[in-house]
């Protein structure tokens, strides 16, 4: 008996996996000189990190997260050929996606009113180049899945076509797999 | 198990596991916030990105990303520091 599987393939386009290797590659080197920083000055950035708040930053994880989930079930709807459920899948996202962004400006706007801006110290140097590089993707993200969105309720992606609409969604994964592993470091380890 | 049910359950544990982070973080157990961080991109790379049906290459090119760097980021931050 013969069983048959599926070839394996790459969800999306080929040129968005480099571009997200590239942005990858870029983070990993934020990250890593957060990190090494951080060994460094280790009581400067204790006493930055007591400045955040771990609630918030899990509040943001859990939105980021929730527009993910909401992305990918769209992209399975439209595999289905349910391209409306799809659109209000990736609008809903688009507004989970907008409570991270009021919770992350409001927290800029506390910290910036405390004082403790970019100059204030090595910590907060590398929170607002890290974390704003990281919100600036967010927006860029949240761009995108407003026109999938947009481009779904027009019944634009059909199977087998679904490339365009896979790349946006795995962008905002991408952005996604970024911010687990800057939560933890920026906000979490004590 | 259909596959928007695999997509719920994936974020189902990304949540549980965020919420874990949070509580063994403030308990100071940063061994298991290093591999919460790991099983987090794991959910994130074969559930969310649906590489678990990808080439091995790009799998473990994404897999490796956030395998390394958490292990060298928080590594460095503990054992270094």
């Amino acid at each position: 008996m013969f069983i048959l599987h599926e070839p394996r393939r790459v969800p999306g386009d080929l040129a968005m996996w480099f571009f997200i290797l590239a942005e990858l590659t870029v983070f990993a080197i934020l990250i890593l000189a957060f990190a090494v920083t951080q060994v460094l000055k280790p009581e400067v950035f204790a006493q930055g990190r007591a400045q955040l708040d771990t609630s918030t930053g899990l509040a943001m994880t859990l939105s980021l997260l929730t527009a993910g989930l909401l992305a990918a079930l769209a992209v399975q709807q439209v595999r289905l050929g349910r391209s409306r459920q799809g659109c209000a899948l990736l609008l809903g996202a688009l507004l989970v996606a907008l409570v991270y962004v009021w919770i992350k400006v409001a927290e800029y706007a506390h910290l910036a009113g405390s004082g403790l801006g970019l100059e204030y110290s090595t910590f907060f140097t590398l929170y607002w180049v890290l974390t704003g590089f990281h919100f600036l993707h967010v927006l860029l993200g949240m761009v995108i899945l407003g026109w999938l969105a947009w481009r779904c309720w027009q019944r634009a992606y059909r199977v087998p076509g679904l490339s365009g609409l896979e790349s946006g969604v795995l962008y905002w994964h991408m952005v996604d797999l970024v911010w687990v592993v800057l939560f933890p470091l920026v906000y979490v380890i004590r | 198990m259909g596959g928007s049910q695999t997509l719920i359950l994936c974020w189902a544990l990304l949540v549980a596991l965020s919420v874990g982070t949070v509580l063994t973080g403030a308990s100071g157990l940063w061994l298991v916030v290093l591999v919460l961080a790991v099983v987090k991109g794991w959910v994130i790379v074969d559930g969310f990105m649906a590489l678990r049906y990808a080439p091995l290459l790009w799998r473990f090119a994404m897999l490796g990303w956030v395998g390394v760097l958490v292990v060298a980021a928080f590594g460095s931050t503990r054992l270094l520091g």
